[in-house]
């Protein structure tokens, strides 16, 4: 079985190697030009050509890429042509503000969501399946961004209670999380849902309703256990996204994270600051892939009988 | 038994005061709208970075709350000649670590400016200009241009040249951007960037100790973000950007005080004239738009219809300019027609996806379709957005005006040939225009000087290269205890006389 | 050969019967399906349900609240809310659909030809696959409109790539799973092409879940372009996508919020719809679930 997580591993080179010339070559391709945001509208021919040698842009693009590969190897992802600061330095900064309210984000989602798809499940197609459905489906079609500003209209002018942008306490993160959770609850209570659906209709749980199990026990030991583990494949995938994917819960409560990062560099043309963190962030999402697979080839009776 | 009692007097006396001393630590939260690129003024050219700066750094002179040039470091100036400058600077200036502020801190800041290694990123004062600095003695120092060089004074006004002090940068190396040491009212105390700075008083300050302890700068770039901080209490202060609508509908806000002011921006669409070679043209599309309506729909009116290239905050304004272009849509439709383009005319409009940039183009659109102008919008990231006008459009572009403050630096970019594909964003080649500015530059009498740009102010209305539309005035608002504000055109002024009322 | 198509016809009928009596079952899924014929009539008679342009303004009307004139209230520009909700059924619909046809159909073909061949194309076409999902996909969008432009086909073109991964997956699971199957021995056989083996036997296999993918990608290429809009990036003035409706009207919310209320409404029905259409859907074709 680790042989098989090696090659996984190794995998992810090619991948990697991949994401690298796919985001060089989009962000050489789109057209702007970093050195004039940097000098602004007013900037002549001369100074232009002069900054632009400066930050290495003139060089052939195979050569910049050449450099950009040998770099990352190093462990360098560059230096941001705006700030001047050394890209990894500012992921760094920014990678744990986001992982805070990734990881906030995703445990109230559990909370909420599998609660919701367990009663939906076992109370399938009567008004509470419908309730709880609906309820879930409800979160995840508002668009994230119209609910972040009605919940700040809501707790932080109305009802003054809760600060509408910035972190620092525990409070700050209330608002963003509870719109990250809302979205991502309804795939997880959608997922749960189903699969519980699915093993309560195995045979071997009509076995032990039949053996006189109480229901409770067959609910949390059997059901439970074996329902949850396609959902942990739908919470990986959604917790790998989210350095990148939190981007609007991020811009509207002023959350200095690093969607925002890779969002304004991309706009700006900040070539090194998303080259190396569409770099970081597909790592990461390899990486958490990999280790939800790890965990499921453990948890699954299944699959751990096939390494036997 | 007695020792006892009287030492536990004094404890708790010491605990009250000191309990007291700490509530009574003033902090002005400020909310800026991006974050701070540098505390390295050789590195930082955005307006919220200015911001910062001006409470960090002190400059030669700066702008008076009339907009003209007064002393700031510097105690007086004469010119010995057309090329030759000479400073007086104050003495017993501290910097932020002690050391006094003498000339030598004058020319190192001139010439790391001017020093190709530093990577100087302003572009305002070309530090061309500056042929060299001498030192005269340790409180005057000696500035040559290499031509007669009128704009000067404002040029030393700007944020990029805030005064460093030579033991401290040489010290600090690459990281000075991030270690700043100036002469201003406020030092550096901490710095995360994309959220907040912090900095604290510097009670050695030769303007006088400033009566706030702290200044917290939070980044907070959502406009609506900012408003609702302003509201709860999160944010004490908002110099500028505060969105017109919620200007009227906070008058009744007992807790909060507004401030208004001239703007110093001229919103215009600028005409790749290349691509509009008509005169005729380009003066029916002013006649287009109705710049009053403009002002209503858009700015709730808080805005002035434009009478020019420049906005009145700009010295060298000329005062008896009138409105351009007065909205005529027969006049617009009968030069059309004049022109050729009696059946219509397919155009496009181009910008940054600002929201209010993306409404003022949206609003022309509307315009124009009565006159038989169909104009679609589109927009583009703003580096793309720069560096796309600068080579040509096949269109308008919406841009906003400012410079440095004075005439020169309002027109010389956009308008000299010599700047067609960088900053002549119009490709606009006019013999006259450009011996006009170039004159200008070197005309020394002020009278002299301000004929040639009243002359220069019409001729451009005359030949339209823009639409011109409004200069939208600057709105700002503070928490009803912050006292001591004043709102300034130009930049965010030091916060030297704000205090905040308990 | 005429008897077993006859047989093979009256099985798909009573199998597309007993999936709609199972879809009827499932209330939600009704209201769902509702929704979504309602939005198809919307937008289909939008220039007569319209009670103005929605393009006109009349700025002397700007942000007024509902009234007998202007049923939902002006924007700030004093468009009739309304008309511009109306019209923007139209957009929204366009642009899911295409949306989604491109990354459907480019998926579908990637993942069959994936699941089919195997092998070495099997491995490229993955390994493309997840170098696209290595992107978040928000971000994928924006890096692609910052190189094509913000146009409104380039806008679906980059949500269409990055929905692109999800298809092929499906798809390449459901041929896995057809595949090993003997009927496709059989026919290669009889001497059918690939082709046909592929359009007659896998592609029908994939049918019931690339469905469910699509009615949720609609939905969720709703969202994108709303999201984009939000962002600036997405669709230009001054066409009345709602989510540009939202994104312009956020910095009124504080006087008149109905103009970010109503198109977030919207958005959220619609999108609602059609994920509870999706639901039953998927809950009605999967055999498992009976």
């Amino acid at each position: 079985m680790l042989r098989y997580f090696r090659k996984r591993l190794f995998l992810l080179i090619p991948v990697l190697l991949g994401v690298s010339l796919l985001v060089f070559v989009i962000v050489h391709l789109a057209p702007g030009d970093p050195a004039l945001t940097l000098l602004g509208p007013n900037a002549t021919q001369e100074e232009l050509v002069e900054l632009r040698t400066q930050l290495g842009l003139d060089k052939p693009l195979v050569l910049q890429y050449g450099l950009f590969l040998k770099n990352i190897l190093k462990g360098n992802l560059g230096k941001s042509l705006l700030s001047g600061e050394p890209v990894l330095s500012e992921l760094k900064q920014r990678t744990p503000i986001t992982l805070r309210l990734a990881i906030w984000g995703t445990l109230f989602s559990i909370l909420i969501g599998i609660p919701l798809g367990t009663l939906a499940a076992l109370y399938q197609n009567t008004w509470i399946d419908n309730l709880c459905s609906f309820f879930a489906l409800a979160g995840f079609s508002f668009p994230n961004f119209w609910l972040a500003l009605m919940l700040m209209l809501m707790f932080s002018i109305y009802f003054p209670v809760l600060p509408s942008s910035g972190m620092g306490t525990w409070k700050h993160l209330i608002l963003p999380v509870i719109v990250i959770g809302i979205q991502n609850m309804a795939i997880i209570a959608r997922m749960t849902r189903s699969s519980m659906l699915e093993i309560i209709r195995q045979d071997y749980i009509r076995t032990a309703h039949a053996k006189g199990m109480p229901s409770r026990i067959i609910l949390f030991r059997h059901i439970f256990s074996n329902a949850l583990i396609p959902v942990i494949t739908v919470i990986g995938l959604n917790f790998g996204n989210s350095l990148g994917g939190l981007v609007i819960t991020e811009t509207v409560f002023s959350i200095p994270g690093t969607g925002r990062l890779l969002v304004d560099a991309i706009r700006a043309n900040d070539y090194p600051v998303v080259q190396g963190g569409v770099m970081f962030f597909a790592l990461f999402v390899g990486l958490v892939n990999l280790s939800v697979d790890f965990i499921y080839a453990i948890v699954d009776p299944r699959i751990k009988s096939m390494y036997r | 038994m007695k020792r006892l009692r009287y030492m536990s007097v004094v404890f708790s006396l010491l605990l009250v005061c000191s309990w007291g001393t700490l509530a009574f630590a003033s902090e002005l939260k400020v909310a800026l709208v991006g974050g701070l690129q540098s505390f390295d003024p050789h590195k930082a050219n955005s307006a919220t970075s200015a911001a910062v700066l001006n409470q960090v750094y002190n400059f030669l002179v700066t702008l008076g709350d009339d907009g003209k040039v007064k002393g700031d470091l510097a105690e007086s100036w004469e010119m010995t000649d057309d090329y030759t400058w000479i400073f007086h600077l104050k003495k017993g200036v501290k910097f932020h670590n002690g050391e006094e502020f003498t000339a030598r801190d004058v020319k190192f800041t001139i010439e790391r400016m001017q020093d190709p290694s530093t990577g100087y990123i302003g572009t305002i004062l070309r530090g061309k200009e500056i042929e060299s600095v001498e030192v005269i003695d340790t409180y005057t120092v000696q500035l040559k241009t290499r031509i007669p060089f009128q704009p000067l004074l404002f040029g030393l006004t700007r944020h990029e040249l805030g005064m460093l002090n030579e033991k401290a940068t040489l010290a600090a190396g690459s990281e000075y951007g991030k270690n700043p040491v100036g002469t201003g009212p406020f030092k550096f105390v901490e710095w995360v960037r994309g959220d907040h700075i912090t900095l604290e008083k510097h009670s050695d300050y030769f303007g006088g100790s400033p009566k706030i302890d702290r200044v917290t700068f939070r980044v907070i770039p959502e406009s609506a973000t900012r408003t609702v901080e302003l509201e709860s209490g999160g944010i004490d202060l908002l110099f500028d950007q505060l969105p017109p609508q919620d200007f009227d509908r906070l008058k009744t806000n007992k807790d909060i005080t507004l401030y208004e002011g001239p703007g110093p921006s001229s919103h215009m669409l600028g005409f790749n004239v290349s691509v509009f070679p008509d005169k005729r043209v380009r003066q029916a599309l002013n006649y287009a738009v109705d710049k009053h309506a403009m002002v209503d729909t858009l700015f709730f009116g808080k805005a002035e219809v434009a009478r020019g290239p420049m906005s009145r905050s700009i010295v060298g304004f000329d005062k008896t300019l009138p409105e351009a272009y007065p909205y005529h849509p027969e006049k617009a439709r009968a030069l059309l027609k004049e022109a050729g383009y009696e059946s219509g005319l397919k155009i496009t409009l181009f910008t940054d996806p600002r929201t209010d940039r993306k409404e003022v183009c949206e609003f022309v659109q509307a315009c124009l379709i009565d006159v038989g102008v169909e104009a679609k919008v589109e927009t583009m990231e703003w580096s793309t957005f720069l560096a796309t006008t600068s080579k040509g459009v096949e269109g308008l572009y919406l841009l906003s005006i400012f410079g440095t403050g004075d005439a020169d630096g309002a027109l010389h970019p956009c308008y000299h040939s010599s700047n067609i594909g960088s900053s002549n964003r119009h490709h606009w080649s006019n013999h006259e225009i450009d011996d006009l500015l170039t004159k200008g530059r070197s005309t020394m009498d002020p009278e002299k000087n301000q004929e040639i740009y009243d002359i220069l102010q019409r001729k451009i209305v005359e030949e339209a290269p823009q639409i011109f539309l409004v200069v939208p005035r600057y709105l700002g608002a503070s928490r009803a205890n912050v006292k001591g504000f004043k709102l300034s055109p130009n930049t965010c002024r030091p916060f030297v006389n704000i205090s905040i009322d308990e | 050969m005429e008897q077993e198509k006859l047989i093979v016809r009256d099985k798909k009928q009573s199998q597309l019967q007993e999936i709609w009596r199972r879809f009827r079952r499932n209330k939600t899924a009704l209201v769902g399906l509702a929704i979504v014929i309602f939005l198809f009539l919307v937008a289909f008679f939008a220039p007569l349900l319209a009670p103005m342009d929605p393009n006109k303004a009349f700025f002397k009307d700007k942000l007024q609240l509902p009234s007998s004139t202007y049923l939902l209230g002006t924007d700030n520009m004093g468009r009739d809310i309304l008309s511009r909700i109306i019209f923007g059924s139209r957009i929204s619909l366009y642009i899911g659909f295409i949306a989604v046809g491109i990354g459907g159909i480019g998926g579908t073909i990637l993942g069959v030809f994936a699941g089919f061949y195997g092998g070495k194309l099997d491995n490229v076409i993955m390994r493309t696959m997840d170098i696209l999902l290595a992107f978040p996909a928000i971000i994928l969008a924006i890096a692609i409109v910052g190189v094509l432009g913000t146009s409104l086909g380039n806008l679906m073109i980059a949500v269409g790539i990055s929905h692109m991964p999800r298809y092929a997956r499906i798809v390449r699971s459901s041929t896995f799973a057809v595949r090993g199957q003997e009927f496709v021995d059989a026919a290669r056989l009889v001497g059918a092409h690939d082709f046909q083996i592929i359009i007659e036997n896998i592609l029908p296999n994939c049918l019931a879940p690339i469905i469910v993918q699509s009615t949720l990608g609609v939905a969720q290429a709703i969202l994108a372009v709303a999201s984009m809009s939000f962002l600036g990036l997405g669709i230009q003035p001054p066409t009345a996508e709602w989510g540009a409706m939202l994104s312009a009207g956020r910095q009124y919310l504080r006087i008149t919020p109905h103009l970010a209320i109503f198109p977030g409404l919207a958005i959220a029905t619609v999108v609602l719809g059609l994920n509870l259409l999706g639901d039953g859907l998927r809950d009605a074709l999967d055999p498992k679930l009976r």
